[in-house]
């Protein structure tokens, strides 16, 4: 296919590796291996997501009883953290294809910060929680929900500690995937600064991007199925 | 717009952005509000007097599926770029689907498939000679199938062992799935060490 690029293509781009044609398709090849990733990524959720699926359909009233101890306002808030962060990186895409690459790195910057207030709440949540004893699988060791007073739950809740081991695992891959993609964001931001990105070249940012998108998608599932029962 | 915008055509107006980020931030705010205090279950029953389980569960996950198209359509600009990206993901998915579907046949009504097997072990005469001899009673067992195994493999956790009663704490061990299930089927939250008694109890 005859491309605008080729009329005046006596100089490749310098990010153009030389198995492709032309840069289009380099793109192209490189968000199709990013979307494949992503579906890795959806399995192995999926694995932890069925693990709370099944367990749900077991012991529906453990789910609901245990989930009181999650603080509703802060898991909101960090909802909306992430789904503002969401917003920025998609501007940072797009500003790059309008070739604006001081605007693109503000909007990365941006989206590092909305992910490191995520990390902070979610570091408050997981320490509260660690004082008062509740730990994933066998070091769960609060007596409250044994004895049926914590807060909104009318009868002893038995066991709780497998809801903590799901809501540990989840939300601490989850807090893995947030923390490499601050630190791919970062490094994206910093070449971003180096001029290395214009409307011809912007693969990394667009895929960072993908990547941060997925990690917003999986929370805005984690939230209702963990503090909302 | 630079000189080159014709090669990415689909850079999209930023009210499309603002707009999309507004719609999940209201939507968040919308299934935030109804899961504290919106209790479809019992304004169902008082209105229509149907029972219903899990409406509140549905209206959450509903909530969160149209979030996540937003996001996928818009942010990940699904909806403008090639479709094979489209495919992929919706493919992934798709197979994500089976998993849990296929899965759920099993986990939801393994109950029944013990209760059956629980009546051959009691009525069927042979099993009498054999449980004159537990050893040949858990190697029958041992071959029968898999999920004798993994009933097994509970008890091995941390609650005391069946050894003394493999056939009947078996068969309902393996329908609650677990230590942690059988304290629920008990009666507290330090039943592990007696649960095992009662676990026929758990259906």
């Amino acid at each position: 296919m005859s491309q605008a690029t080729d009329d005046h293509g006596h100089q490749h781009h310098p990010a153009l590796a030389h198995h492709f044609n032309d840069m289009e398709q380099q793109h192209e090849s490189l968000k199709m291996g990013l979307w494949l990733f992503l579906v890795t990524e959806i399995l192995l959720f999926g694995g932890l997501f069925g693990f709370y699926v099944f367990f749900r359909v077991w012991h529906p009233e453990l789910f609901a009883g245990a989930s009181r101890m999650l603080n509703v306002n802060l898991g909101a808030l960090n909802t909306l953290v992430l789904i503002a962060s969401s917003v920025t990186v998609a501007l940072a895409i797009r500003c790059i294809q309008l070739n604006q690459p001081k605007k693109t790195f503000w909007y990365l910057i941006a989206t590092v910060v909305f992910a490191g207030v995520f990390m902070v709440v979610k570091y408050f949540e997981y320490t509260h929680k660690f004082h008062s004893g509740i730990f994933p699988g066998e070091n769960f060791n609060n007596l409250d929900f044994a004895l049926g007073k914590v807060e909104g739950v009318v009868t002893p809740i038995q066991n709780p500690h497998v809801f903590f081991s799901i809501y540990f695992g989840m939300t601490g891959l989850h807090g893995l995937h947030v923390l490499g993609g601050m630190f791919f964001l970062t490094w994206v931001a910093w070449r971003t600064s180096k001029g290395a990105y214009s409307s011809e070249y912007y693969s990394p940012v667009e895929l960072g991007g993908l990547y941060w998108h997925l990690v917003d998608l999986i929370w805005i599932y984690l939230f209702p199925l963990l503090y909302l029962i | 717009m630079s000189a080159h915008s014709d090669e990415h055509p689909h850079v999209l107006p930023l009210k499309v952005y603002y707009g999309v980020g507004a719609i999940l931030f209201i939507l968040t705010a919308v299934t935030v509000l109804t899961g504290k205090y919106l209790h479809l279950d019992n304004m169902v029953e008082e209105v229509f007097k149907l029972e219903f389980v899990g409406l509140n569960l549905i209206l959450a996950m509903v909530i969160a599926t149209v979030k996540g198209a937003l996001v996928a359509l818009f942010f990940m600009h699904l909806l403008y770029d090639n479709k094979i990206y489209m495919l992929i993901f919706v493919g992934g998915l798709t197979f994500l689907s089976f998993f849990f579907i296929l899965t759920l046949f099993d986990t939801v009504h393994r109950g029944r498939v013990y209760a059956e097997r629980d009546t051959i072990w009691t009525e069927s005469a042979i099993y009498d000679q054999l449980r004159a001899n537990p050893e040949d009673v858990l190697s029958i067992h041992g071959h029968g199938d898999a999920h004798g195994d993994d009933a097994h493999g509970d008890d091995a956790h941390g609650s005391d062992a069946h050894g003394d009663d493999a056939h009947g704490s078996d068969a309902h061990g393996s329908d609650a799935h677990g230590d942690d299930a059988h304290g629920d089927d008990a009666h507290g939250d330090d039943a592990h060490g007696e649960a095992e008694g009662h676990e026929g109890h758990g259906h």
